[in-house]
Order: C-alpha cells, then sequence, then structure tokens
C-alpha cells in the first residue's frame, strides 16, 4: 500500500511539473474568457451559450490531458524502460495501479480549477442577466458538467490504459488512442442519425437489423441530451443519467481490466 | 470533430470580412443531420454557431438588399439546423420572428420553426402565442391560429393579456359563442387564481351580446 501511495504521489508530482500540464491549466482561464466573449454575441440566452461552450471546453481539456499527458506519461514508462526501474520493487499491477492513480489525481486537480474558474463566470453571469433569460440554470450548472466531463474523461483513460498496454511506441499509443477516443464520441449520434425513421425506411431489411446491432454494442455515451438539459436549465431525465453512467461505467471496467490483463503478459 | 467546430467557427467570423462572392462556402452548411452527427455531445455549440452563421449571413443580406433570396435560403436553413440541434435554444425562435416571420416569403416558414418550437418548449406560452398570431395575420390561417393560440393560453404562467389577446381573435374571427365556448373551455383548465379573469371576460362578452341582440 505504502509503494502506491509514493509511486502515485511521485506520478503526480511528474505530472505537475510537465510543461503541457501547465499549459493545460492556464487554458482554464482561457475557455473562460472565451465562453463569455462568444456569448455576448448572443440575444437572449447568454448563460446558455456560456454552459455550451465551457462544456465544450472542459471536455476538450479533459480529453486532451489524457490524450497528451497521460498517454505520454505510460508511452514514456513502457517505451524507455523507467516501467522497469519500478518493477523489481512491486508487482506490474501495483505499479501501473499507482500510475494511473496519480494520472487521475492529476486530472482531479485540473477538473477542480476548470469547475472553479466556470463557475466563477456562470455566478457573474447570473448575477447580471435579467431572471427570464436564465430559465433554471444555477450556478452550480458548470459544476454538473464538470461531473460529465469527468465520467468521460475516465473512459478516455480506459481507452488510453487498454491501448497503451499493447501498442508499441508513443506515435502508435497517441494515434490508436485518439481514434478511439474519435469514434467513442462520434459513433452513437451517428447511429442515431442512422436509426432515424427517414434512413430506416430506405434501406434493405439486413443492413436495418445490422445498424440496430450497433447501436446495441455501442449505446450513446457521449451523455448529448444531458448536456443540453443543463445548459438549459431543465430537469436531467433520470432514465437517460442512469443509462449514461452504467455504460460509461461498463466501458470503464472493461477496457481496464483488459487493459490491466495484456500488461501483465506484455513484453518491457 | 471538436477542432473542426472550432475550426468552422472561425471560419465564420472570418467570412464577415470576405467579400460576398465567396459567402457559399462559409455560409452553405451541412444538412442538419450531418451536423447533429458530426456535433456528438456538443449539439448545443453547434447550434450556437449556426446562430452566428445567421448573423454572418444576414449581414451579407443588409449588403446586398436586391436579388438576395440565395442568401435568404441559406438563413432559414441556418435556423432550421440550430432548431435541429438544440430545440430549446430561444434566440432561434427570436430570430426567426425578428428576421424572417414579417417578411412576405418567410411567415410560413417562421410559423412552421414556431410551432416546432412551441412543442419543444413546453413551459412556455409565447411560442404558440405568437405563431398563432403570425399565422391568423400575416397567414389569415385562422384554424391553425385558433389550434396555437388555444395551446397558448393553456401554458402555465400565460398571462391575462394572452387570454384577452385569444378570446378577442376568437370573437373576430368566429363570432362571440365561439369566443364564449373558448372561455368556458378554458377555465375548466386554468388553475383557480386565473378564473376570477376568465370569469369577467365571459361576463362582458354575454353582456356585449346581449346588447347586440336587443340594442
Amino acid at each position: 500500500m505504502n509503494k502506491l501511495l509514493t509511486l502515485a504521489a511521485f506520478s503526480l508530482r511528474e505530472i505537475l511539473a510537465a510543461p503541457a500540464y501547465r499549459v493545460l491549466m492556464s487554458s482554464t482561464i482561457v475557455i473562460g474568457i472565451g465562453a463569455m466573449a462568444i456569448s455576448n454575441l448572443f440575444l437572449l440566452e447568454t448563460i446558455k451559450v456560456e454552459l455550451d461552450f465551457l462544456w465544450l471546453g472542459i471536455s476538450l481539456l479533459a480529453t486532451v490531458y489524457m490524450l497528451v499527458v497521460a498517454t505520454g506519461l505510460l508511452a514514456q514508462d513502457f517505451t524507455q524502460g523507467i516501467a522497469y526501474l519500478f518493477l523489481p520493487h512491486m508487482s506490474r499491477q501495483i505499479y501501473l495501479l499507482a500510475r494511473v492513480s496519480g494520472i487521475v489525481a492529476g486530472l482531479l486537480l485540473l477538473l477542480a480549477l476548470m469547475a472553479a474558474v466556470a463557475t466563477a463566470i456562470v455566478t457573474w453571469g447570473l448575477h447580471h442577466t435579467p431572471t427570464a433569460q436564465t430559465h433554471g440554470i444555477v450556478w452550480w450548472s458548470p459544476v454538473m458538467l464538470t461531473g460529465m466531463a469527468l465520467l468521460q474523461s475516465l473512459t478516455v483513460l480506459s481507452i488510453v490504459i487498454f491501448t497503451c498496454s499493447w501498442a508499441s511506441g508513443l506515435v502508435e499509443m497517441i494515434l490508436f488512442s485518439t481514434v478511439f477516443t474519435g469514434l467513442a464520441y462520434l459513433l452513437p449520434s451517428v447511429i442515431q442519425a442512422m436509426t432515424s425513421a427517414e434512413v430506416m425506411t430506405q434501406v434493405p431489411g439486413w443492413t436495418a437489423m445490422l445498424i440496430h446491432a450497433v447501436d446495441y454494442l455501442f449505446p450513446d455515451m457521449t451523455g448529448a441530451q444531458m448536456a443540453l438539459a443543463v445548459v438549459h436549465g431543465l430537469p436531467v431525465p433520470s432514465t437517460e443519467l442512469a443509462w449514461f453512467v452504467v455504460s460509461q461505467a461498463g466501458y470503464i471496467m472493461i477496457l481496464t481490466a483488459a487493459g490491466f490483463l495484456i500488461f501483465a503478459r506484455r513484453d518491457l | 470533430m471538436a477542432i473542426g467546430l472550432c475550426l468552422y467557427g472561425m471560419a465564420l467570423f472570418h467570412h464577415q470580412r470576405e467579400s460576398l462572392q465567396q459567402s457559399d462556402f462559409f455560409t452553405g452548411g451541412l444538412p442538419p443531420s450531418a451536423q447533429k452527427a458530426l456535433a456528438g455531445p456538443f449539439a448545443g455549440a453547434a447550434a450556437d454557431l449556426n446562430l452566428l452563421g445567421v448573423f454572418s449571413i444576414y449581414e451579407g443580406i443588409r449588403r446586398q438588399p436586391a436579388d438576395n433570396n440565395a442568401l435568404w435560403h441559406k438563413l432559414h436553413a441556418r435556423l432550421l439546423a440550430a432548431q435541429e440541434l438544440d430545440p430549446w435554444f430561444w434566440d432561434v425562435y427570436r430570430l426567426a420572428v425578428g428576421l424572417m416571420a414579417f417578411r412576405k416569403q418567410g411567415t410560413s416558414a417562421a410559423v412552421d420553426l414556431l410551432s416546432k418550437g412551441a412543442a419543444a418548449r413546453t413551459w412556455d406560452w409565447e411560442m404558440p402565442f405568437m405563431a398563432g398570431y403570425l399565422a391568423h395575420e400575416f397567414l389569415h390561417d385562422d384554424k391553425r391560429a385558433a389550434v396555437l393560440m388555444s395551446e397558448a393560453v393553456k401554458r402555465p404562467n400565460a398571462p391575462p393579456l394572452a387570454i384577452g389577446l385569444a378570446s378577442q381573435f376568437f370573437n373576430a374571427s368566429e363570432g362571440p359563442e365561439a369566443s364564449i365556448r373558448f372561455l368556458r373551455y378554458l377555465r375548466a383548465s386554468m388553475p383557480a387564481e386565473y378564473r376570477a379573469v376568465i370569469d369577467a371576460r365571459i361576463t362582458h362578452m354575454e353582456q356585449a351580446k346581449v346588447k347586440k341582440a336587443h340594442p
């Protein structure tokens, strides 16, 4: 346990010292100012627009952190023999768990800072906007969006762990992690468009069955409707919320377990 | 995808400084369903970018007052795309009314947009009321106007003013009997605090009817 905590703390210090992480930390302010600037171009629902761009910013920030900082850290460990320095003192599982814990701690710090910036901006905006134009939006709406982004980025982390466990170099790790993440973001909405009534009436029966099968295999893990409900200050549909959490948790558990199993057998 | 969205937004801003000959690429836009598929979890931001496109196209229309039908079509397409991406977004409907509704060729499209918006924004009485008003005043489609106005006054927080205007509309278009029937129907489905206003209106209309019959 001590070894795990020591290596996790060491990993966090390593991340905090990384220039890319510092750039991401500073970009929280840029995202906040950008959201405020864009929302000023709109007429009525300016806080909704602010939240839209904060949601985009938070998701991008967390995804870039995973694809650049986390993948970089794991790739450097696996390809430059750094993991080999730790492994005589602990099992592979403990080593990977400690590294992942450090990465998650870095993510939590980054998202906490982003949530604080976003909450301050939205609170200020709510104070200066007539109530009729804010309809149900509350100062903690950015915190809800940050929670959704946290769950999404943990899914991206599980994709990174899975990819890094078998890929052989930094480029391969970043490339495959990015492709899988892009698919995870895009596939649900593409399938949703394909399962619309207009498309289904135009395609042959067997194709429709195939599309429905893919629809069941890859449930919507983007939370698009929930994010829309939050930015409009509407109640989040409980069924969609439950499905979102369950599908994300399912992806995280399956990919992380597969990643740990493959890592235990890979050559270092 | 997200980078693509950012580039798309930058392109829209950049367009404002470009000539109208170059407008096709920036103002054309993708079909709504394709935009929805590409936007993924960021449908709200994609809807916002479509509205920035609307501002840009309207600027083009202002600079080219004649022969601008193609630009009006593009403006309508952008509003439709924004609605498809985020049907709850109030600015879409405000722009539909402000830019399209009072233009001869745009009223019907604006009423369609507002009617769809009314179905999505179930808490909002203004949307069906405005659609009903436009349908009556500019499209002369009183049947559609009656459906939309009845829907509007049944919404929560519909003010007495809306009830009075809807009743006047029925009075003018279908006669006092229809107006009184409408008010009685409305009274039955309204919370108690709204009934006094409706009762007063019914009494007023019945007195007017009696006066008209026995002058």
